[in-house]
């Protein structure tokens, strides 16, 4: 240890400014890793899951609100995620430059110099904790916005500071003129100011602390009843703490609420130890450490959801292989990993092997109360040629989990290949406002009134066109089986695709009727998919269907059906003990169609069964 | 040294200031005989003497831009822009200009340069018409959305000024998804003769009608006696303390390939009266076989228009079969009695259907007639129809009508002058408020939309204009007192009518407030 310190520069390394700063420079890289790099997918979702547009009404929208200002710079910077790395970058360099704010203004020293990275720390588990709120009308920007505002909070305090060192009581006077005039902006970002402020000059100035403490406890009050009666009409509460999230969002909201709290408490108990000393530095390099992982390991971290950030991205570029690549790596996917899979394997021509994957789905871990939301329906009905669907899925994401550039994406797509030209207009026009999505809009701009070299450039869009049903037929909320069913008639093509959706509701009555149609092409073709096989083996098994002759049926998948109704007969009644001992078949349709537990059936079709 | 800085800005200042002041037309220029395209299209229409500048953006190629409004009395408003070519009129000059030229026409030139060479299109002229319009528009505003309704609010624009401001939204719901299920507000309306009395709808739990009645506001649970849905279209009797409803349980349905994505229908509705000094409920038609709704007064309040059909979906099973006719009935105020109903318009004969009839103050019925149904806003083949009620004659009024879009929810200015529309032509899918001059020979005049200061105001909205009514006086009435309202328990209106134990008994998608 000795040799060590003679290595190395004593001064540079063991004076406390130097270690500070190095701790800085690797907070910032932790940061910059864990954001940018490690959660790259979530950045690039949480600012697909905003909105900013460049025109008066977006700015009247996002400013008319408690907290306004904020609210509208949040939403202009976390375009800026669009690109992780560049995000991840600043919102690092934001987050060191909060410590360093702290540093400078309440400096704790010593033993607890690693104290002034708990709010950045707290700051980033605020914005790697949203989880599934993302998929609810969750204001994604908040997790700039908790980091912009205590950025404005601590440097308005060092300013209000500065003219008070200058001018005595200028400063208080600034800072109280300043929290009322920005409270309707910044929202509780212009108060902390003030407590801080009382806070930093208790000591020096008792009648400026009181008058601060007291005004700023009286603002606290009486803003937020003025915003909640007559600017704004939100809920008290809410118009006292904006823009951070409601507290329907718990996790986000306590964790949003440390952030202050740290802060107050790190500027009331000044944490000063004069002494700095080897022992010292090792103490808080253990503890950044400590912290650094603690933020780590509470931040959200579920396989599924960031396979599911990961797929919705690559869906969002069409790249299909690279889908499915990213689902081989699951080992319990949730419905949503199985529902992106489906369109991978759809798009690639590739719906044989739609059985050959785990199938007794992963339930949601989430830290927040969330309903079952299928954000991939939007998706899944367009890439299923069901325009309509899509486009009704899409409006309703749209006015229930907020507006965001992805969903505004699409509406230009499907209007696109729907031929409702002017509302494509419309939708590519408005993305031109924004930063990084104008120049998709401005590339596909020429597709407007063109959809035949829309269909030149991407085939997969011709074959969505193409695809279509032209039937009109009316429905209600319908999962994707049950609108194939609603079709009295319909091609061959689209035939394959409802029998493999009877078979995955698991409608195999349904599918043996709608297998009739099918005899003469499976017949000439000399092959069909090897589930199909299976139901048409099962069925002359069980129920003596002989349809069975109809097809070109191979004698293995006849084999291995049998030894499967033979081998699964002990578990009739105990599926779960079945399940794990017949790992065996799990590539097998007959596997999925006895243990799996997959698309909920809907509520009217289980109130009919009830009749 | 500090004067002369000072008064260099002071020069610098003026200069600019008198440069603003004295656009000037450019003189070296060519002619080039085209027609100039403008977003909006507001050339060689007929404006209000009262409505707001009518801002627009000229579509041409240029980096600057110049247009001369010339009136036959007074001086012309000459506006200079850069590239953008955003023409944006100076609200007092415009006025002065309007007022000096009621009846006369207004010339616009506009001259476009490009690389430093002017161009002058052909002029287009609008006519400043002798009637004025009402000075609110209110209406809702919401995403053109199928089920779930997102951040809504109803909203009034003063059509002379061009400000627009909040009456009600629903905005704590959207930020506090906890509120969500408190989401709907609609159907606006205000009292013909006494603006002051208004009423809307707010749904979800705390619901109910609110109205607002000499000064004073109140929720009331209008769902009484056996009315198997709360009150839904309204109509304000012109003069008296009546308010007719139609109680609908409305369905709806998604289709699959057609371009309408949705159609809305009614299992089941029929019309009631409220009477607001008595807080009663009356029954006007309770029918079994017949469905009756969207009900409509005449000017002078003895008649109420409302369409009906015959048919009933749980009958036809298809929503394409139900057709509506426009009928009225004779109202006696002295003892809420009714007279037998009337054909007024037979749409169901040809296989059409017609609904939302509205009197003018001089006895023009218009209405929307579509192929089928009552939900006209997504149809098509909505248009708009006129009826003049002393003659019989009816049109297709297609001088307002869009040739391939819906036109559909529409209103009469008081003094009948006036026509306001919601109309999808602009994309098909956003409804844009269109006013057209109705002159006393019963000819209307081409649409004009919403006139905003920013010219591309709607271009960017992503909402529709629903439910587009005028109203002489502002609603004073603040959010917050409305809030207070509906917090508050609401009033149960009583029940006037004999009790039909065998009523049916449905769920509703209407305002129930229990």
């Amino acid at each position: 240890m000795s040799n060590k310190n003679e290595k190395l520069p004593k001064a540079a390394i063991t004076s406390e400014p130097v270690y500070h700063w190095i701790a800085e420079g690797v907070f910032f890289l932790f940061s910059f890793l864990f954001l940018g790099m490690y959660n790259g997918e979530l950045l690039y979702k949480l600012q697909s899951s905003s909105l900013f547009l460049g025109n008066s009404i977006f700015a009247q929208e996002s400013i008319n609100q408690s907290a306004g200002l904020l609210v509208y710079a949040s939403r202009f910077l976390i375009q800026l995620l669009f690109h992780p790395l560049l995000g991840g970058a600043l919102l690092a360099a934001g987050l060191v430059g909060i410590e360093r704010m702290i540093y400078i203004l309440f400096a704790p020293k010593g033993t607890f110099a690693f104290l002034s990275f708990i709010p950045s720390l707290l700051i980033m588990l605020v914005q790697t904790s949203v989880g599934y709120a993302l998929y609810d009308n969750f204001e994604s920007s908040s997790i700039v916005s908790i980091e912009l505002g205590t950025a404005l909070s601590l440097a308005l305090t060092l300013l209000f500071l500065l003219i008070d060192k200058e001018h005595r009581l200028w400063g208080m006077v600034a800072n109280l003129l300043i929290a009322v005039l920005l409270f309707f902006g910044i929202g509780i970002f212009a108060l902390l100011p003030v407590f801080l402020f009382a806070i930093k000059t208790r000591p020096s100035n008792r009648k400026e602390f009181r008058i601060a403490s007291v005004a700023g406890i009286a603002l606290l009050l009486l803003l937020p009843f003025i915003t909640d009666k007559y600017v704004y009409q939100e809920k008290y509460i809410m118009a006292m703490l904006s823009p951070i999230s409601d507290a329907y969002f718990s996790n986000l909201y306590h964790l949003s609420l440390a952030v202050l709290l740290s802060i107050l408490l790190i500027a009331v108990f000044k944490f000063k130890d004069t002494r700095f000393s080897n022992r010292i530095m090792v103490i808080n390099v253990f503890m950044l450490a400590l912290l650094c992982y603690g933020t780590y390991h509470y931040s959200f971290r579920d396989e599924n959801y960031r396979t599911e950030l990961t797929l919705q991205h690559q869906a969002e570029n069409m790249e299909w292989e690279s889908m499915l690549n990213t689902v081989r790596k699951v080992k319990k996917p949730t419905q949503g990993i199985a529902a992106y899979r489906y369109i991978a394997l759809l798009n690639t021509n590739q719906m044989d092997d739609l059985f050959n994957f785990p199938c007794r789905y992963d339930t949601i871990k989430s830290p927040y109360k969330m309903l079952t939301i299928e954000v991939y329906y939007p998706d899944l009905y367009f890439y299923s040629s069901q325009l309509n669907q899509a486009m009704m899925w899409n409006m309703e994401f749209w006015v229930n989990s907020g507006r965001n550039f992805g969903l505004l994406k699409r509406f230009a797509m499907f209007s696109l290949v729907k031929g409702e030209m002017n509302s494509a207009r419309k939708y590519i026009n408005l993305m031109k406002q924004t930063m990084f999505y104008s120049k998709w809009a401005y590339e596909h701009e020429k597709y407007i009134g063109h959809q035949d070299l829309l269909f030149h450039d991407y085939p997969i869009l011709k074959l969505v066109n193409a695809m279509q049903i032209k039937e009109d037929i009316s429905f209600g909320i319908s999962n994707l089986p049950n609108t194939y069913i609603k079709y009295p008639s319909m091609d061959a093509a689209n035939l394959q695709r409802r029998l493999m959706m009877d078979l995955y509701s698991k409608q195999t009555d349904q599918f043996m009727l709608d297998i009739q149609y099918l005899s003469d092409t499976y017949r000439e073709k000399g092959s069909m998919p090897v589930c199909m096989q299976e139901v048409l083996a099962l069925y002359a098994l069980n129920k003596g269907d002989m349809t069975i002759n109809r097809f070109p049926v191979r004698k293995d998948v006849i084999e291995r059906v049998k030894n499967f109704v033979a081998a699964v007969q002990p578990y009739a009644n105990d599926l779960d003990t079945g399940a794990e001992a017949m790992k065996d078949y799990e590539d097998d349709y007959c596997y999925f169609l006895v243990f799996s537990k997959v698309f909920p059936k809907e509520k009217k079709d289980k109130e009919e069964e009830k009749k | 040294m500090k004067t002369k800085l000072i008064s260099k800005w002071v020069v610098a200042g003026l200069i600019l200031v008198l440069s603003a002041c004295s656009t000037k037309v450019p003189t070296d220029f060519k002619n080039n005989g085209k027609e100039v395209k403008i977003w909006p299209d507001y050339t060689q229409t007929v404006i209000p003497p009262n409505i707001a500048p009518m801002n627009f953006a000229v579509n041409a190629d240029g980096d600057k831009c110049v247009v001369s409004i010339q009136p036959e009395v007074g001086s012309p408003i000459v506006i200079s822009t850069g590239a953008d070519k955003d023409i944006r009129i100076p609200l007092k000059q415009w006025k002065e200009m309007l007022n000096a030229n009621k009846g006369k026409t207004l010339k616009y030139d506009v001259y476009v340069s490009l690389n430093g060479q002017w161009s002058h299109y052909r002029p287009f002229t609008n006519m400043v018409a002798p009637d004025s319009i009402d000075p609110y528009l209110t209406y809702r505003l919401i995403e053109p959305s199928y089920m779930g309704s997102g951040e809504l609010g109803l909203y009034q624009y003063n059509l002379e000024t061009g400000e627009e401001t909040t009456i009600f939204t629903n905005h704590r719901g959207h930020k506090d998804p906890s509120l969500r299920s408190q989401k709907c507000v609609n159907c606006h309306s205000t009292q013909p003769n006494h603006p002051e009395n208004k009423l809307f709808y707010y749904r979800g739990p705390n619901g109910g009608l609110i109205l607002t009645y000499n000064g004073k506001v109140q929720r009331i649970n209008t769902k009484a006696g056996d009315m198997y849905a709360g009150t839904v279209y309204p109509a304000w009797h012109p003069s008296l303390p009546f308010i007719a409803f139609s109680s609908n349980v409305i369905k709806q349905q998604f289709m699959s390939y057609d371009p309408q994505k949705i159609e809305q229908f009614d299992l089941y509705s029929d019309l009631v009266l409220y009477d607001i000094k008595k807080n009663e409920i009356t029954a006007i038609c309770k029918t079994k076989d017949k469905q009756e709704s969207t009900p409509c007064w005449s000017a002078d309040g003895q008649y109420l228009y409302f369409a009906s059909s015959d048919s009933m979906m749980e009958k036809t099973g298809d929503f394409k079969h139900l057709l509506y006719n426009i009928y009225r009935m004779k109202f006696n105020a002295s003892n809420k009695t009714w007279g037998q109903r009337e054909l007024v318009y037979d749409a169901v004969s040809t296989h059409h259907s017609a609904c939302f009839p509205k009197m003018s103050v001089d006895g023009y019925l218009l209405f929307v007639r579509a192929n089928y149904g009552v939900a006209h806003q997504t149809h098509k083949s909505a248009d708009l129809y006129l009826l003049n009620t002393r003659t019989g004659a009816c049109r297709n009024l297609a001088e307002v009508n869009s040739p391939t879009e819906a036109d559909s929810y529409h209103d009469w200015s008081g003094n009948g002058r006036w026509i306001v529309v919601s109309s999808r032509r602009q994309d098909g899918n956003y409804a844009r408020p269109y006013f057209a001059y109705f002159d006393r020979k019963g000819k209307a005049y081409k649409p004009f939309v919403i006139p905003r200061e920013d010219p591309h105001h709607d271009d960017y909205l992503l909402k529709n204009y629903n439910v587009t009514e005028f109203a002489k006086a502002p609603i004073v009435t603040h959010q917050c007192d409305i809030q207070a309202v509906i917090d508050a328990p609401a009033k149960d209106a009583t029940y006037g009518s004999p009790i039909d134990k065998n009523a049916i008994d449905a769920s509703s998608g209407a305002s129930t407030v229990k």
